[in-house]
């Protein structure tokens, strides 16, 4: 069994003949173990959309919070420069706790108001980081 | 076997480099074998050069993907006055390029620049992998959207090294948009053959895949993926060695202006809440734009571009007033600016930013149920907003005459994501299909996991359709679902066969109740169930 293909659905376009064939006897449930309509649409993907092509925009279309850290190493080669959507996902409120390593457990996820703030310091580093470069 | 030896698979994508001086343009094209054979070679053009330029540099920056070695850093000097250049690349050059060029006068100052070019060879592997699988196209594709019309791409395609599938034709539809002209290199028929050799799996040759079903086939899926595009014409030539060449020039699609924004007439009272005019009001294009539509399921805020329009953005940005822990304090950075997107793109932009009524039992549920402030909260209004997410794509899809938008394309953007002005129109490259960053293996595991542990509910709620008895229905087909160790199969399927059987003939595949109650759904007796054979259903072990 091949691996299945596992879009984030962040930015993410369907085309009316995929939407069709992937929601077509979508009733208005999801199951949460499925993670939402991310788990959804990838099972749908997978299940019932062999003929449907998929487009990879790659990471530079969907820079997710992870890249910034327990992910950083799958981006290395690709330059801030070319990134054309930030995405302030959850990830992004994996603080590190322990220097040194790069692994899942030397992070953890920060929660309510202190994951808000750092969430909203990412996007405003950004955002003044693209208007200072006219972006 | 020259496909095997063949050291590149090149992704086709040249781009117009624009120097700083007007109307000079400095074209790089793709690099295609000459012979068929490696090495590959880079051409570079470059039109009628400003008078006090003398020379161009190019610097080629050489990574391995996946590590920060650097394999080559060299810069080329090239005479201003050759019309073109040539430029071998071997098997060092397998990897990411940066590429970027300096034109420089009589007295040694640059006078103009490129912007930097972004591209990727990748070894030719003999076995082809899925598509999704063929290196990012988007790495290709970003660099020509530094680009704008009326500048010309010249772009190179060589169906020996890049067999015509839909990533290609995608990438082709993607430059016409930026007016490019494609040319395709010495193309013979043998070079056809082991085209149609890569693009058949398992790998056999095609003998019968001719140039001019070749042909056909890129017209059909240009037409295809780019139908505002004018074929006006193609043609051959043959030249002194003999080989065909085939040149296609297309018109690419007027270019509109920026969208007039429809204004419906609305009363501050119904242009959304005051936290949206607020990052809305004064904004370019923005202004006196927000229409909201009514719907059973949440508060829809539409951005509505001229009625031509055919694509639609999803902005799904739900906040539950009373809990903090929700609030979504970025969206006056990120709204304003999907908000300009879509008016690059030319699309409707729906932002989602109540509470959708059908998640009120989650939400309800969430908070009675004794879950904690603040991370069950924020799951339960994420549930939500995925939902949501899903339920506005179909509405979206639907035709008109069932109660649907019609749009041809959806977008769907998390209120999280913050994009540059000059992102490129993802609408264009998707085509029939679906496009979204695809995530890494890591990611992929986890999901698998997850699926495999609930895949039977995705089969049992997602696809039944529960029929009173009295009503008809004309396809009846019990779903099938593996079952676990734990349930009784064969007891379960006795008992849905008699209660079925007795109103139509039906074929009957095990659903176990344990299944069906952890989705939610236990089919009563007496109710029929629609609509299930859509789709076969298998669930690894």
């Amino acid at each position: 069994m091949t691996d299945p293909i596992v879009i984030n659905t962040g930015v993410f376009v369907v085309s009316k003949e995929a939407a069709g064939e992937l929601f077509e006897m979508w009733n208005g449930l999801i199951d949460m173990k499925l993670y939402g309509d991310q788990g959804y649409v990838n099972a749908m993907l997978n299940r019932v959309g062999s003929g449907i092509a998929v487009v990879d925009f790659g990471y530079r279309y969907n820079w997710v919070g992870s890249f910034e850290n327990v992910n950083r190493r799958k981006v290395e080669d690709i330059s801030k420069d070319e990134v054309y959507a930030y995405h302030a996902t959850t990830g992004l409120c994996l603080g590190q706790i322990e220097s040194g390593q790069v692994g899942i457990e030397t992070y953890q996820m920060m929660v309510g108001e202190e994951a808000l703030a750092h969430r909203v310091d990412w996007v405003e580093g950004v955002e003044r980081e693209w208007t200072e470069k006219g972006l | 076997m020259c496909f095997l030896q063949l050291s590149f698979l090149l992704p086709l994508l040249l781009s117009l480099l624009l120097p700083l001086t007007r109307s000079t343009p400095l074209i790089l094209s793709s690099p295609h074998p000459t012979t068929g054979i490696s090495p590959t070679t880079l051409i570079i053009h470059f039109s009628p050069p400003p008078p006090n330029a003398s020379r161009y540099t190019i610097t080629f920056n050489t990574t391995t993907p996946g590590t920060d070695l650097q394999l080559m850093r060299r810069d080329l000097v090239i005479p201003w006055s050759e019309s073109h250049a040539r430029i071998v690349l071997n098997e060092v050059y397998s990897g990411h390029h940066t590429i970027r060029a300096n034109i420089w006068d009589d007295t040694e100052r640059i006078v103009g620049h490129s912007n930097e070019l972004v591209f990727y060879l990748t070894t030719q592997n003999p076995m082809p992998l899925p598509e999704y699988h063929v290196p990012r196209p988007m790495d290709l594709i970003t660099s020509s959207f530094h680009l704008s019309p009326p500048q010309t791409v010249l772009y190179h395609y060589d169906p020996f090294c890049d067999p015509p599938t839909p990533n290609t034709l995608r990438y082709l539809s993607t430059l016409l948009h930026l007016n490019a002209k494609i040319h395709i290199p010495p193309v013979t028929e043998s070079h056809i053959a082991i085209a149609a050799y890569h693009r058949e799996r398992p790998l056999q040759t095609n003998p019968n895949f001719t140039l001019a079903q070749f042909i056909s086939e890129l017209n059909d899926g240009i037409e295809a993926w780019f139908p505002q595009a004018d074929v006006a014409s193609y043609e051959f030539v043959t030249r002194q060695t003999g080989v065909a060449e085939y040149e296609l020039s297309i018109n690419p699609p007027e270019v509109t202006a920026s969208p007039t924004l429809y204004s419906p007439s609305l009363s501050p009272s119904t242009r959304g809440s005051p936290a949206l005019r607020e990052q809305c009001d004064g904004r370019d294009g923005c202004d006196g734009t927000w229409q909201t539509l009514q719907s059973p399921h949440a508060t829809l805020h539409a951005l509505v571009p001229p009625s031509s329009s055919n694509r639609l953005i999803i902005l799904p940005s739900v906040t539950l007033p009373s809990y903090p822990s929700t609030s979504r304090p970025w969206t006056h950075l990120t709204l304003p600016r999907i908000t300009s997107y879509a008016r690059h793109t030319h699309s409707t932009l729906l932002v989602v930013t109540a509470l959708p009524g059908s998640c009120e039992g989650e939400f309800v549920r969430a908070v009675e149920g004794g879950m904690k402030e603040p991370m069950d909260i924020q799951v339960a209004l994420r549930w939500c907003s995925m939902k949501e997410k899903v339920r506005g794509i179909k509405k979206a899809v639907l035709s008109g005459d069932e109660g649907g938008m019609g749009y041809d394309a959806v977008m769907v953007v998390d209120d999280t994501v913050l994009v540059r002005s000059d992102m490129a129109d993802l609408f264009n490259l998707v085509g029939n299909g679906v496009g979204g960053m695809v995530e890494g293996d890591e990611v992929r595991a986890s999901l698998k996991r997850s699926e495999h542990a609930s895949s039977a509910c995705i089969t049992s709620v997602e696809t039944l359709t529960l029929l009173p008895p009295h009503q008809p229905s004309s396809l009846v087909l019990f779903t099938s679902a593996r079952p676990s160790p734990s349930d009784q199969p064969e007891r379960v399927q006795r008992v849905h066969h008699q209660r079925l059987s007795r109103l139509l003939p039906l074929a009957l595949f095990p659903l176990t109740q344990t299944r069906a109650r952890r989705c939610g759904r236990l089919p009563s007796e007496g109710w029929l169930l629609k609509r299930v054979a859509t789709f076969t259903v298998s669930f690894a072990t």
